[in-house]
């Protein structure tokens, strides 16, 4: 799900993880928030490694860097705070990232990665960056956390 | 979940507060609804009064303690929350059921006007152990489900292999006769 503008690109926030691009639809950005406390207790979900508290809503945060890039952030400077599905307006998710976030336009193709939750690559430059489905990231995550080879606590 | 504002949430201000222990496991603190609790004992006051349980399937069951007509099944807290293991000091006997839990410590006493709904992301064993979220000291803390520690059929299978163990003892005793 992207903004299609008439010219055929799209609006695009751009966010790095362990020195990685993303790029998400900026419809499904609420807020940019700083680096507040972190409240973790015993789960058994993988994906996630706790919750914050943003303008009144307990929002859960999930481990963007071990989902995207294989190794948890260590040095996040921001959470990015999304919509998930656009069918709930309350499915609120957090996701820390490691620097300064971008607002753009791009085109954005399909892409040939197979990552159910990468809908397609914005082009800029000469950087060729994964556009993130976070509904489809979300959905896979849980499948994975799932998973019996997964199931381990997390505090 | 329920995007109800924290705000105004602040002990006392509201008319149907719920008063919960705020207790420590492994430096995790947890909170649970008084009103599940029925009393508190020192681990140190049940030396010698405990007795062991072997059931591998339910690990965080080791011991069983006798109160006046009923035995109650020792949940080590630390063990069933994936916890690091600790020394427990205090051990919270349940209302209402045959549970007990072993905790590090209790901080204190607090009333929380809410109990927020984990968020539906959180979806494996959490979902059990927690009735939802409170925040209390600018802290998001878990609000625990006392029913989760020991389903009852938990206790039913614990009892189960109490009895088979007894019946072996038993039998042994028999044969050395």
């Amino acid at each position: 799900m992207t903004i299609q503008h008439d010219s055929g690109e799209c609006s695009l926030v751009l966010f790095p993880i362990r020195k990685q691009r993303f790029a998400v639809d900026s419809r499904v950005l609420r807020e940019l928030a700083p680096p507040v406390r972190l409240h973790k207790f015993p789960h058994t979900s993988r994906a996630l490694v706790g919750v914050i508290v943003r303008r009144g809503r307990i929002i859960p945060v999930y481990d963007a860097g071990s989902l995207l890039v294989g190794k948890s952030s260590t040095t996040h400077r921001f959470y990015l705070i999304v919509q998930c599905d656009p069918q709930e307006p309350n499915d609120f998710a957090a996701i820390p990232v490691d620097g300064e976030c971008e607002l753009t336009t791009a085109s954005v193709q399909a892409g040939t990665d197979d990552r159910t939750y990468v809908s397609g690559v914005a082009t800029i430059g000469e950087e060729s960056i994964p556009v993130l489905n976070l509904a489809a990231l979300v959905a896979w995550s849980n499948s994975e956390a799932e998973a019996p080879s997964h199931a381990e606590m997390h505090s | 979940m329920n995007p109800a504002s924290l705000g105004g949430t602040k002990p006392g201000t509201n008319a149907r507060t719920e008063q919960v222990l705020l207790f420590a496991v492994a430096n995790q603190i947890f909170a649970v609804s008084t009103h599940a609790v029925q009393e508190i004992r020192s681990t140190d006051s049940l030396a010698g009064t405990a007795n062991d349980v072997d059931y591998p399937q339910i690990p965080w069951v080791r011991h069983t303690i006798r109160r006046g007509q009923r035995t109650y099944y020792v949940v080590n807290a630390a063990s069933h929350f994936g916890l690091p293991i600790t020394r427990p000091a205090l051990l919270l006997i349940m209302r209402g059921s045959r549970t007990a839990v072993l905790i590090d410590r209790i901080e204190r006493m607090a009333e929380i006007s809410r109990v927020y709904p984990l968020p539906r992301v959180f979806a494996g064993d959490e979902q059990k152990w927690y009735r939802g979220l409170a925040y209390a000291d600018d802290r998001v803390i878990p609000v625990i489900e006392p029913a989760a520690f020991l389903s009852a059929d938990d206790i039913c299978r614990l009892d189960g292999s109490a009895q088979s163990t007894l019946s072996q003892r038993e039998l042994e005793g028999t044969v050395r006769a």
